[in-house]
This record gives structure tokens, sequence and C-alpha cells, in this order.
């Protein structure tokens, strides 16, 4: 009776190892460093110290930037909010202030929100903001599932406006959605790519440096990017083919683009009246995109939306009196195709470029 | 959920786990519940769709069954055709519908600015729809008894594995086997699992690697000439095929690990020796539901070789329509009925020809140019199916032979795959390869020979060996960014 018991259920017994396996590559190697909770926090406290830091790879930026203004010594003159596209935004462009860029990879509405209740509840309100704002801000379907929950949760109250909460924003406000790369072959695949350097015990881990030449990404003290040297030493005919085919291959952030979800819009007016209500006075930069994957996509049926969110966001910053630099669309103002580095990610020159022309 | 994802990897193994463990009169609300929970974890507010489309088939049902006055039956009938078709009209063929007007208006000089809707098409609701369609008008033909459980006619609706990509289970098949008990047996499991297995390496290391060309390349036609476009057109045939059928094989495998047989949508089309034949091997669920809904109440080929053809058109065009609300689908559609036509008045003529040539005395060769024939002809006329628009696939038909002289132009051999929107040279390689393994093991398939068969009659060490190593390669060489499925958008 046993053995035939053993014999109906030995598939699955077999199958074990195989899962077992799995997440004890990914647990092991990690190299991403998930289960190392600790490091926003060592990485906080290098930068704010006056640190570089290399090696930031896959670490969660929201948590890094809440690190940095909860331990921070004073208020910044200048903070920059944005995505990775504002991350190369560092002191040079505003000569004696103190600047903190508050920017991250793939930064939504949510983000930028969360971010600045992190400085309203620390009390470390800047004197001003520059936003740097992105396409997909009004994109119902491009909702962040990693920002600061609670913090966007105070924002929205002090906002006044009552949320939908799904089941789904429920289980990733209680269980960190990183956890569930554990079980991800998307991370296997990681792990295993960094198994030789795990055996020999070198798996690159965040490193405070002091000096930048290094040709690995660095994070400044001023939370500004340099990135890494393969990126910065783009042939133009690389760039070109990058700006074709973000265009083409359905921008992430864009799919299901159909209108600009009027909720969203209301989140985005209320938090410029808030930052206004808070007396911190608001800048606005338009960072361009590549000009070849502006023009395939402003051609493009679904997603010549593009152009109403800037329209949009133009009329919005008026109706404020903000100050606004810059357009999405690179021909406007005064950049080409040799200003990036790849589809999305201007070079600092033309982002100053941009700003001289206002000046 | 995508059956690709981490989140279905977890969905799944608890609700097996909790089906076999409950006893079988809870098993379906399990289901149910597990099916709405699945439809729900793409936009939460879409299932209310698919429960009005459950609502209006399971009172018409119950009407039909009840009533015996003609007219009044066919009023029913109209009234459930009016909602599903209604929906699906308005979900899925509405911005399609104003936006022909608009263009017509435009080409006559009389510009009228038509409202659009934002609404998004709701995952699947092309299958769910067919399938209650088939339903009501099976119990209007009096073919089956109207389901008097509502829970288990809504698990019909929306049974999670098929729900939003099929296989359309008719519900003769599908009902009974709701209401049957089903023991836990390790064969079935074992052989479901084997099955999921297979549709995830065809979708996620072929699909979706073959995907990143020719998503490219047909985005953007005009900056490739022939060489490109070839590789595009048979790569995105083949991306398209083990896309879908790679979904159709994780939802048959995992309906069997539950106790249920769904029929098999895909029995390798690209072997096959005629046009009629392909058809006949490709999507099938579909084609079989166009075949009694459509050809047979047109009057299928009773009424003369003029009427088939006309029916013929028709079912393929409709078919073309249902793929997508775009003039290139119809386009498609219309196409694939007059190959099919065609094939089917030349077949005597063909026949001669081939005897005529002695082609009859090398039957391998015969059948190898017969094959090669047909998917040449797919190839050809399928590119309307991905092309965006109908100028694209005139683009791409006209400079198929351009270029040739210089077929990498210029480029060393891995610029020119990446310039053809490949990340590397080693994706394109990885590429190649599994689709020469795949279709290695479909051609040995076609004569017969399984090579899972094979392999179970071998020792439990090779045998187990190979199960690993065919989950690693799987684990290792797939595309895991979660890319829907092509068919979830129909």
């Amino acid at each position: 009776m046993r053995h035939a018991l053993f014999k109906e259920i030995l598939p699955i017994i077999l199958l074990i190892p195989f899962f077992i396996f799995f997440i004890s590559v990914n647990v092991l190697i990690d190299p991403a460093g998930l289960l190392r909770k600790s490091q926003e926090k060592q990485i906080a406290q290098w930068l704010n110290e006056g640190y570089g830091v290399i090696n930031a790879i896959n670490v969660d930026y929201r948590k890094i930037i809440k690190e940095r203004i909860l331990l921070m010594q004073g208020k910044p003159d200048i903070i920059i909010m944005g995505s990775s596209r504002a991350m190369i935004i560092d002191s040079s462009f505003f000569p004696n202030k103190h600047i903190l860029n508050c920017s991250l990879p793939s930064a939504n509405l949510e983000d930028i929100i969360a971010n600045y209740q992190v400085l309203y509840e620390a009390k470390q309100l800047p004197e001003k903001l520059i936003l740097c704002p992105d396409l997909h801000y009004f994109n119902a379907y491009a909702k962040s599932n990693f920002h600061l929950f609670q913090e966007f949760d105070n924002a929205m109250e002090r906002m006044e406006i009552v949320q939908n909460t799904t089941l789904k924003d429920l289980i990733v406000k209680w269980i960190d959605p990183r956890y569930f790369q554990i079980l991800s072959p998307g991370y296997f695949q990681e792990s295993i790519r960094f198994l030789p350097a795990w055996v020999v015990g070198k798996i690159p881990r965040p490193k405070p440096i002091e000096h930048y030449e290094t040709e690995e990404k660095v994070i400044r003290p001023d939370g500004s990017i340099i990135y890494e040297s393969s990126r910065r030493q783009r042939t133009q005919q690389e760039i070109e083919l990058k700006a074709e085919r973000y265009a083409f291959k359905h921008p992430e952030g864009l799919i299901n683009y159909r209108i600009l979800d009027p909720t969203r819009k209301q989140i985005f007016e209320n938090f410029l009246k808030i930052v206004k209500k808070d007396g911190v006075e608001i800048e606005v930069i338009f960072i361009p995109i590549h000009p070849r994957s502006y023009e395939i996509l402003s051609q493009n049926k679904i997603y010549k939306i593009i152009i109403d969110v800037e329209k949009y966001m133009r009329k919005v910053f008026s109706s404020f009196d903000i100050p606004v630099y810059g357009s999405f669309d690179a021909t406007k103002c005064g950049c080409n195709s040799t200003d990036f580095y790849d589809a999305v990610h201007a070079k600092p020159e033309a982002i100053k470029r941009i700003l001289s022309l206002y000046q | 959920m995508l059956f690709n994802s981490v989140h279905f990897a977890i969905f799944f193994p608890i609700v097996v786990t909790l089906y076999f463990l409950l006893p079988h009169k809870f098993r379906w609300i399990l289901l149910l519940i597990a099916s709405y929970y699945f439809y729900m974890a793409w936009i939460p507010i879409y299932v209310l769709l698919l429960f009005a489309s459950t609502i209006v088939d399971y009172i018409s049902g119950l009407l039909l069954g009840k009533t015996e006055t003609e007219y009044k039956r066919k009023l029913i009938l109209l009234c459930s055709l009016i909602v599903n078709l209604g929906i699906l009209f308005t979900f899925k063929y509405y911005n399609f519908f104003m936006d022909s007007i608009e263009k017509l208006s435009i080409s006559l000089n009389i510009p009228i600015n038509m409202h659009y809707s934002s609404l998004l098409l709701p995952i699947g609701i092309s299958f769910y729809t067919f399938q209650t369609l088939a339903y009501t008008i099976d119990v209007y033909k009096r073919k089956i008894k109207p389901e008097k459980h509502f829970g288990i006619f809504a698990l019909y609706v929306t049974f999670f594995p098929q729900l939003v990509a099929g296989p359309i289970e008719r519900a003769d098949t599908l009902i009974p086997q709701l209401k049957q008990s089903h023991d836990f047996n390790i064969k079935r499991v074992s052989d479901g699992l084997k099955l999921m297995a297979w549709g995830l390496f065809k979708k996620v290391v072929v699909a979706d690697r073959l995907g990143m060309m020719s998503a490219y390349v047909f985005a953007n036609p005009q900056s490739h000439q022939g060489p490109g476009l070839l590789f595009a057109m048979i790569f995105s045939s083949w991306q398209i095929y083990c896309d879908f059928s790679g979904y159709s094989d994780i939802a048959v495998g995992s309906a069997k690990i539950l106790g249920i047989n769904l029929i098999q949508n895909f029995e390798r089309p690209y072997f096959s020796r005629s046009f009629p034949e392909l058809w006949r091997r490709w999507h099938i669920s579909l084609m079989n539901w166009f075949r009694d809904y459509v050809f047979y109440p047109l009057g299928g080929s009773r009424y003369g070789t003029l009427n088939t053809c006309r029916n013929l058109i028709i079912v393929f065009t409709l078919s073309g329509l249902w793929h997508g609300a775009n003039w290139t689908y119809i386009f498609w559609g219309f196409l694939m009925g007059v190959c099919l036509v065609l094939s089917l008045l030349t077949r005597d003529i063909r026949k001669i020809i081939i005897e005529k040539i002695g082609l009859t005395h090398f039957p391998k060769i015969h059948q190898g140019i017969q094959m090669l024939m047909t998917y040449s002809i797919f190839l050809f006329f399928g590119v309307p199916f991905r092309a965006e628009k109908i100028g694209d696939v005139f683009y791409i038909w006209s400079h198929l032979l351009t270029g040739w002289t210089n077929p990498t132009r210029g480029l060393d051999f891995d610029d020119f795959v990446v310039s053809l929107g490949m990340p590397t040279e080693q994706e394109f390689n990885t590429a190649i390869v599994s689709l020469l393994f795949l279709i290695v093991v479909e051609a040995f398939q076609s004569y017969g020979i399984s090579l899972r068969e094979k392999l179970e009659q071998r020792n439990m060490v090779l045998r187990w060996t190979c199960y690993y190593i065919f989950l690693f390669l799987i684990a290792f060489y797939g595309v895991w960014n979660s890319s829907p499925f092509i068919y979830f958008q129909f």
C-alpha cells in the first residue's frame, strides 16, 4: 500500500529538487541583493557622507531616497524630481545651491507624490522643486507597483482624494513585490550569469568611491548619476538604432494609453496645489526624447497621445504660473539626435543648452 | 493573468491542491472563484461583461428549454445574439467602424468628426462570446438541453484554462466533464505537466524570441529589404504558431491536470500538404465553430461549386474580422478564403500535372514539395495578419525580391541581425536552434513518432535527466518579460 502510494507520487517528488535548486540559486546568489535589506540604508549613508556609489544595480531607489531624506542634515535649496531621464541633472546646473536629485528609474506619478510627501513629513521641503515630467504620468495602465505606499496614501489624504483600492494593490502593499523575484525565471537567468562570480566570492555589491573616474555607473552625493562608459561611448549608429527600436517596440509605459486618465489628472493638479500651498516654488523641465523616437510615436495612431500629454501639462502649469523649459519634442527645444544616449535619455549638455535658451 | 508569469506559477498549484483536497460537490465553486480571480487579475471591472454574458445566455438557455413556439424561440435567440454581439461590437469593433466611416467621409470630401471610445478591449472577449453563442444556438437547435445549474454554467463560460484564448469548447463536451468527479491520477497529472512544459517552451523560448525580430520589422517594413522582410515573415509565421499553440498546450495541459479534456487546437499545421488540410489543423476549435454556425447555415457545400466558394470566402473573411478590428485582418481572411477556393478548384488539374511529370513515383519528394508549397502560400498571404497597414502589406510583397545582391546591406552578420531587431547575434542563434528543435520534434510527430513517448519507455535516470535538462533550458533560455499572448487581443 505504502509502496504503491510512493510510486504514485514519485514523479512529483522528483520534480521538487528542481524547484529547490531554482529557488536556492535565486536566494543564495541573489544578484540584486533583494534579500539584503540593509543595502539601501547603507547606500543612503554613503551618499549623505559625500561618497559616490558604484554597483548599485537593481537597488530600490525609492528606499535610498527616503533614507537619505530622513538622515539628511539641513534642507536642500533645490529638489529635482523625475525619472532616470532627470538623473543626470547635477549640482553644476545650479552653482552655489545645495541640490538633491530625488529622481529614480521608471518613476511614475505615484513616486513623485510619495517622495514629495517624504520631504514634507521629514520637514525637509526645499525652496524650489524642479519637476521633470514623463509621458506616461496619465496612463492608467502604467500604474507603479513599487512606490512608497504609506507616504502616497498620506499625500492622497492631504489632497483629499479618495482612492479605489484593488485586491492587487492590497497584496503589493503588504508583500514587497520584489520578493516575488525569488520565484522568477528571469531572476534565475540573472543569478546563473552571476554564478561564476558568486563561486569566487566576487559578486559586485554596492561600494562607496571618492573619485568618479570609473567605467561603472556612479550615483553621486547630490543624487545625480554618471552613466557607465558603455552607454556614454555608444556610436551614433547604435543610438539611432536604439531610438527606432524603442519607438517601434511599443514602449512599456505607453501601452494601452488611449486617454489621459481623469483620476490621474486630478491627482496631478491637486499635487501642484499642495506644493504651491506648502510655499515651494516649482519649475518644470520637459526633457526631450530622441527626435526619431518622437517622430515615430507622434505619427502612430495610438501613441500620438504623447502630443496631448504635453499640451495638457503646459495648460495646467500655465494655470499655476509655473515656468516651463524644454519640450518632449527635441526639435522644439534646439536638440538633435546627437544629444542623446538612447531613445529617452538626453545628455546633460543638451539639458544645459535647453535651460540656457530661457536665460 | 498570464500563463508565463510568477502570478500563475503561484496560483495554479494552489488551485490544483485545493481542487483535489475538496470533496467533489464543492469543486465547481473553487474553479469558479479561481476563474473569476484569473480574469480579474487584468482589469477587474471587465468581469462584469463576463458576468453579463453568463446571465444572458443562462436565461436564454432556460427560456429556450421551456418555449415551444418557434417564433418565440427565434426571438429569444435573437435577443441573446444582439446582447452578445452588441457587447463584442462595442468593445472590439466600434472604433474600427467609426474610423472607417471617418476615412470614407474624408475621401468623399464630406469630413465627419466621429466620436471614439476609450474603452480597452477586454481580454478573451471573442473567445467567450463565441463559446456562449455556441451554447445558445445549440440549445435553440435542440442539440443540447439547457444547463439548469447556474454555477456549472458560469464555470463553463469562465473555466480559467481556456477562458482568455480558447480552445472554444462546446457545452456538450465541457459541461458533462465539469460535473464529473475526477480523482487524482498521477499519469494524467504527469501528462498535463509535460504538455504545459512543452507549451511554455513554445511560448517563452521560441515565440517570444522570434517575436523580437518580427515585431520590429513589421512595425517598420520600409527600412528593410527582401532578406530582412523574408526573415521577419518566416519568424512571424512561427511566432504566431508557437505563441498560440503554446498557449493552447498550457491550457489543455492545465485542464488535464484537473481531469478535464479540452479539444486539441493545433495539429502541426505547417506540415500540411494542402491548404484545406492546413485549415483543418490550425485553430481547430474556431474553424469548427465557423463551420457549424456560419458555413453550414449558409448552405455549406451543398449547392454547387459557386455557392461553396462564396460560402468559404464569407467564412474566412468573417474569421479575419474575428481576429481583429482592422482592414488588414479582413484582407487576410479574404485572401485565405480565396487561396482555399483556388486550392479546391485546381485540385484535379494539379493531380493531372503531378501524374504527367511523374512526381507520384517519388512520394516522399512529392509530400515535401506539397508541404513547402502550402507553407509558402500561407507565409506569403499571411503578411496582412502581421502588417499594421494595408500599405505595408503591398510594400512587403513588392520588396521581397529586392536587396538580394547584398543581403546583409554591407553589414557584418551580427550587425545585420541587430538591425532586424534582435538584441544580439547570440539571441538570433538561440532562436534558430530552438526553432529547429521544435521543427524536428514536430517532423517526428508527423511520422507518428512521439519523442515524449519514446522517452517515457526509457529508464528513470535517463528520463529524468532529460526532463531536468528541458526544464533548465526553458528557465535559462526563456524570454521572461511576461509578453502577453498574441491571441489575447482577439
